[in-house]
């Protein structure tokens, strides 16, 4: 049985404290505790992100694929007609959500009823610690919760689509969840276009107000300088919604690939503004056409948080390091953070990058056991305390979280193996000299010469 | 890889003792689903090994677990289970010689007890037999160096064959693992530590990767 439970917040939240699942694929007898550990200021509560990581085939992509499917009822794409049966009575999801005054608890399963018909059910109802019917906690889900507290949860799958549609007309009003592996990432710039052009409108009529100005009042310097004045004042408290994107959202991201959001547009109607335009530094815009897929990939994932704005609700990724250069490997997750409200995010990564982003208890490392079987590598030694961690991923070097944490043997290539080999048998035979006195001969010196070019080759080896 | 005394000086599995070596008199197999001695065997190997892994010489068993106030009558017994608990190990029973888990499982002269992650990775590939580590005339720095600068085992460089040498250092490579990353990277911070301690004029002592340590303190 697989159980997803939210742990009771001190605040409107919605966050999962725990995933079990007795038999479904390469989970077996499976559980995952995702609260804070004891000696943490947040000791009990739900962790704020999770990563998950592990060899391919551990069943990361399939765990976020789960939350949606049991909190929400919606299908990512390897929930199929094929695969649901396998969830049935094999999973229970255990749910806390609410605000400070309301806290309900659940258990959300699947199950085939007596027609044989498969439903979602709801166990172990409670609303602040005291137990309740099952229509009283649906009734606050669907009418109290859903869409008012918490936005729809957004999924964004190892492969976004890049290509910008500007007539898809995906509604993100509807719908259980916001799936870009269903829905193109580019259409949520339709969310400001109204605002743009309404913005683009109006600076478009005082300018054409000034040029009228200076037309009829050439010689007056005076009134031409209060009508540029008020172009300026306009601008300077008007929400101007471009603006805001750069400055909130995409400029110190951009800064990196020494781009940012074109401010300044030229356009007439809706049509003209198309999607955001990026310029380099000296103001020449790159065409989209010509995005780096970094480029496209930290545009199209930032976008959806900063536009859809989430609030009390869950924030999938998969594999979000695609295309990205490690320095903002280092960034993303504390910058997708950044643009939400209260989220709690899972991500799924082979990267050590992004790993070294997370607390040791925030991370999920999945492994196979001799059975074949899934089980989580703890990191802890005795009690779940903050202080029996004995891995902490921020705190490690990058190529010791991708030995210790990743499981991988050297700290580098087979040729650098070989040379490190070579240089320690070269150091051990020069040692074996010196005791005997013969640290001066030309068999040392040859020694010498040869780990002075090794010291070279293999760089900053220690 | 330590050299290791399984000698009958160092034995406190008695019980144990006495009743494989009436099998082997006698000529029996060992039942493979025997599991009544199975924590005596681990706990005397444990301490035959100064709690280390027979191979890589890692930490795996908190002394506590295997201390004489444990035995009692040639059996374990945790004294104190509030203190230690009998999982406080990472180690897994290592055969030697895996042709004979079938009809000798229990044979003491063929257990070792190695770290878990190294026994998966190290599966059933034999070993070469002059490397048996409890041999009367196996010395580790006979067939090892070990070099203090990047803290990797390499097979003695005065061995003259080649492929003795090779052999050995597939040995340190792919079965006994004992410059894998995770096993290196831990020994650099333990002789680090240690040389830190000494540098500052406090006590040390050790209980980990003792042959590296002896080449690296010999001075």
């Amino acid at each position: 049985m697989a159980t997803i439970s939210l742990n009771s917040p001190t605040f409107a939240t919605m966050k999962v404290t725990k995933i079990e699942i007795k038999d479904f694929h390469q989970f077996k007898d499976f559980s995952i505790d995702l609260t804070y550990p004891k000696g943490h200021e947040k000791d009990g509560q739900p962790l704020d992100k999770i990563c998950f990581i592990g060899q391919s085939g551990t069943g990361k992509t399939t765990l976020l694929e789960l939350i949606p499917k049991f909190l929400y009822n919606y299908n990512l794409k390897s929930i199929n007609e094929k695969t649901l049966s396998g969830l049935d009575n094999n999973v229970i999801i255990a749910t806390k959500f609410g605000t400070k005054s309301n806290v309900f608890e659940t258990q959300k399963f699947q199950h085939l009823d007596y027609k044989g018909e498969r439903i979602s059910a709801w166990a172990r109802c409670k609303k602040n610690g005291e137990a309740v019917e099952f229509d009283e906690i649906l009734d606050y889900w669907s009418n109290s919760w859903l869409n008012k507290e918490s936005t729809r949860p957004i999924y964004f799958p190892s492969i976004l689509n890049f290509e910008i549609d500007p007539n898809d007309d995906f509604n993100f009003k509807e719908g259980k969840i916001i799936d870009f592996s269903r829905n193109n990432v580019g259409v949520v710039w339709k969310m400001i276009l109204d605002s743009i052009q309404k913005y683009q409108e109006q600076e478009l009529q005082i300018r054409q107000e000034i040029s009228r100005t200076v037309e009829q009042s050439s010689n007056n310097l005076e009134v031409i300088k209060k009508a540029l004045e008020k172009l300026e004042h306009w601008k300077n408290t008007e929400f101007n919604p471009i603006k805001d994107v750069a400055d909130k959202c995409l400029d110190a991201i951009l800064a990196k690939f020494k781009l940012r959001v074109k401010v300044e547009l030229d356009i007439k109607s809706k049509d003209d503004i198309g999607f955001i335009k990026i310029e380099d530094f000296s103001k020449n815009e790159i065409p989209q056409g010509l995005w780096s897929t970094g480029t496209k990939q930290v545009v199209l994932s930032a976008l959806p948080l900063y536009l859809l704005k989430p609030k009390n609700t869950i924030v999938l990724f998969d594999e979000p390091e695609r295309s990205l250069y490690p320095d903002l490997q280092r960034l993303i997750v504390d910058y997708y953070t950044s643009l939400t409200n209260n989220c709690q995010f899972f991500y799924a990564t082979h990267s050590p990058i992004i790993a070294s982003s997370f607390d040791p208890w925030e991370i999920v490392e999945l492994k196979f056991n001799a059975e074949g079987k899934v089980f989580r590598e703890l990191y802890y030694e005795g009690e779940n305390h903050v202080d029996n961690y004995k891995y902490n991923p921020k705190l490690m070097r990058w190529d010791d979280i991708l030995q210790r944490v990743f499981d991988l043997e050297h700290d580098g290539s087979e040729d650098r193996k070989i040379k490190l080999d070579e240089l320690a048998t070269l150091n051990i035979k020069f040692k074996k000299l010196t005791k005997k006195g013969e640290d001066h001969t030309p068999e040392a010196l040859e020694i010498l010469a040869q780990v002075q070019k090794l010291f070279k080759d293999l760089s900053v080896w220690n | 890889m330590q050299k290791i005394n399984k000698g009958l000086a160092r034995r406190r599995s008695l019980k144990y003792k006495n009743w494989e070596e009436k099998l082997v008199m006698d000529g029996k197999e060992h039942p493979a689903d025997y599991n009544y001695y199975k924590t005596d065997i681990v706990m005397d190997l444990y301490q035959c090994q100064n709690g280390v892994c027979a191979y890589t010489e890692m930490y795996i068993c908190v002394p506590e677990l295997f201390a004489p106030s444990n035995w009692v009558k040639g059996k374990h017994k945790i004294e104190k289970p509030e203190d230690v608990k009998k999982t406080d190990h990472f180690g897994e029973l290592e055969h030697w010689d895996p042709s004979l888990k079938k009809t000798h499982y229990w044979l003491w002269s063929n257990l070792f007890m190695i770290h878990a992650s190294i026994n998966g990775l190290k599966s059933n590939k034999a070993i070469v037999d002059y490397l048996k580590p409890d041999m009367p005339d196996y010395d580790s720095a006979k067939y090892f160096d070990y070099d203090e600068k990047t803290h990797l085992f390499r097979p003695n460089t005065e061995i003259e064959d080649e492929k003795v040498r090779d052999e050995i250092q597939r040995m340190i490579d792919h079965v006994l693992f004992m410059n894998h990353g995770v096993v290196r990277r831990q020994r650099i911070e333990y002789i680090n530590g240690l040389k830190f301690k000494k540098q500052h004029g406090q006590p040390i002592s050790v209980d980990r990767f003792f042959t590296a340590v002896g080449v690296c303190f010999q001075d």
